[in-house]
């Protein structure tokens, strides 16, 4: 009995705010450290597994991405309302609205306001429930969801799985053909299918000669055309205007809309190397990866393949 | 220093961007699928770049004019082999007159109707029409680009090219001299590429036999040498 009260105390509760209403979160960014409050969470189930003791984070959407601003714990279940469905008119089917339906209250205490990486699109890496790379969103689109112990403490922490990331990240970049080409050539050169047992340094390695040659190589190629454009023809031409036609589709490619972004991307690599970013985050945090290895063990690469 | 954080999304978010061409849904760099990716392709990013760093040298002993194409084409060049007419090139003009004209993926006719074909880069006479045959041409370039930049040039693409000098009749000297400034070892039938040639400089009968340069190691901070 006393294990089943314990598990049952660690159990943590993702609540996200866009559905279930906090006001304080609706007029500011975060919830006050050590503040306390109410939600409601609206259910057909009489009970829901979120008890006394319970650890929560709030999540607040933003644009596209989602926020997790705050830590926190269940003080006390409120009351719970029973609000019984509409009766079903004669000739059409139950729907959400003909069942029984109950409001769940609850009070909870604010522990801390979370500061650090606290962005999905900063976790998304480092958190095992994510798995839809294009949305990550998605899993966390309800009223609330349960949530491990680990990834719990890899939210409250802000804690990034540097590695995963970076590949995650860089692949999920690509266009799916370059993508697809990308994982045979992995297959062929790993000799695997489902990457569970290659190393991701392994991957990231591969993945960065890839986009080297195949992406980066053509990046240089257009910086210096730009460049010749602007510093030695732009006296016999319109050097930002001159681009290539697809004759078929008529589609036009402009030269120096693409080469700015190169320009920009090789800038960023000249002030400081991703790889030496990467590495210096890895070094600093030897066990964060070591910890993020061992909850990702046999976890096949974090590609998304359907776009 | 920029936060690791920061720096991932915004490398990401980058490339993401320099991957496709802007305004279109057209990825930039073709996928090979399982062909050797040591063969050297056709690429039109870099056939273009081979063609401005010409136009660029040649501007030091001539007058050099950019001859607009029509409509669509007017500061647009075809990513694709093309007819002649209404596509953008360029005039080099010497004394007052019009020395030559230089075209990029021009489709050129010959004696053999099955052979036309379209030189990357095709230095044409004054006087050439706007449907070229191969008693237009004064020489002829390729260029050749590969993502492995230790590779070779084939052998396939060595006789091809050796093929093309031969059907449009470029094996005797030019029919015009083309005064290139930095590149003066470039008149020629040249083979341009990024990567090696494939003749080696210790034997070049057959390069020359066939009126052939091979331009190597052509690419940005790069020094290029020409064997042949």
């Amino acid at each position: 009995m006393l294990c089943f009260k314990y598990r049952i105390g660690m159990a943590i509760i993702a609540v996200n705010t866009k559905y279930v209403y906090i006001p304080e979160l609706s007029i500011s960014q975060f919830l006050k450290d050590g503040s306390q409050g109410e939600f409601k969470i609206e259910s057909t189930e009489r009970n829901l597994p979120i008890d006394v003791g319970n650890n929560i984070v709030f999540i607040k959407p933003q644009l596209s991405d989602l926020v997790f601003t705050n830590s926190g714990t269940i003080q006390k279940i409120g009351k719970r309302d029973f609000l019984p469905g509409k009766p079903v008119e004669q000739g059409k089917t139950a729907a959400y609205e003909n069942k029984d339906k109950y409001h769940h209250h609850f009070n909870f205490k604010v522990e801390k306001t979370l500061h650090k990486n606290n962005r999905l699109s900063e976790l998304e890496y480092s958190l095992p429930v994510v798995e839809n790379y294009n949305k990550p969103e998605t899993h966390f689109q309800s009223q609330y969801r349960t949530l491990v112990t680990n990834d719990f403490e890899t939210i409250v922490n802000g804690w990034v799985y540097a590695t995963r990331t970076v590949f995650g990240k860089l692949i999920n970049a690509l266009p799916r053909p370059n993508k697809l080409e990308f994982m045979i050539e992995a297959m062929d050169h790993f000799r695997t299918i489902d990457f569970r047992n290659t190393s991701l340094l392994d991957g990231l390695e591969f993945l960065y000669h890839y986009i080297d040659k195949r992406i980066l190589s053509r990046g240089k190629l257009l910086v210096a055309t730009d460049k010749i454009l602007k510093s030695e023809l732009s006296n016999l031409l319109p050097a930002d205007q001159i681009g290539f036609v697809d004759p078929q589709t008529m589609t036009i490619f402009n030269i120096n809309d693409q080469a700015k972004i190169f320009n920009s991307l090789f800038k960023l690599e000249s002030e400081r190397s991703l790889k030496q970013s990467l590495q210096d985050a890895v070094e600093n945090n030897r066990g964060l990866e070591t910890r993020f290895q061992k909850i990702f063990k046999r976890r096949s690469w974090p590609v998304d393949l359907e776009k | 220093m920029i936060e690791f954080i920061e720096h991932i999304n915004t490398y990401a978010s980058l490339l993401e961007s320099g991957a496709v061409w802007q305004n279109t849904t057209n990825i930039l760099a073709p996928v090979i699928g399982d062909e050797d990716n040591k063969q050297a392709t056709t690429d039109y990013i870099y056939e273009f770049y081979c063609f401005l760093r010409i136009v660029v040298d040649l501007k030091v002993n001539y007058i050099i004019e950019f001859k607009e194409g029509d409509g669509i084409y007017q500061y647009n060049f075809p990513r694709k082999a093309a007819n002649k007419k209404g596509k953008p090139r360029f005039h080099a003009w010497e004394n007052g007159k019009l020395a030559f004209q230089l075209c990029a993926g021009t489709m050129i006719n010959c004696e053999y109707d099955r052979e036309k074909n379209h030189p990357d880069i095709s230095f044409q006479l004054p006087e050439a029409s706007e449907n070229p045959s191969e008693e237009d041409l004064i020489i002829i370039m390729d260029a050749k680009f590969t993502e492995d930049p230790t590779a070779k040039l084939s052998k396939a693409e060595f006789y091809k090219f050796g093929g093309i000098t031969d059907v449009f009749n470029l094996r005797e000297t030019p029919k015009k001299a083309i005064r290139f400034d930095g590149f003066n070892d470039m008149f020629g039938n040249c083979l341009i590429t990024n990567a090696r040639s494939y003749a080696s400089s210790s034997d070049l009968k057959l390069s020359k036999r066939w009126a052939i340069k091979e331009v190597e190691n052509f690419f940005p901070g790069k020094k290029y040498a020409v064997i042949g």
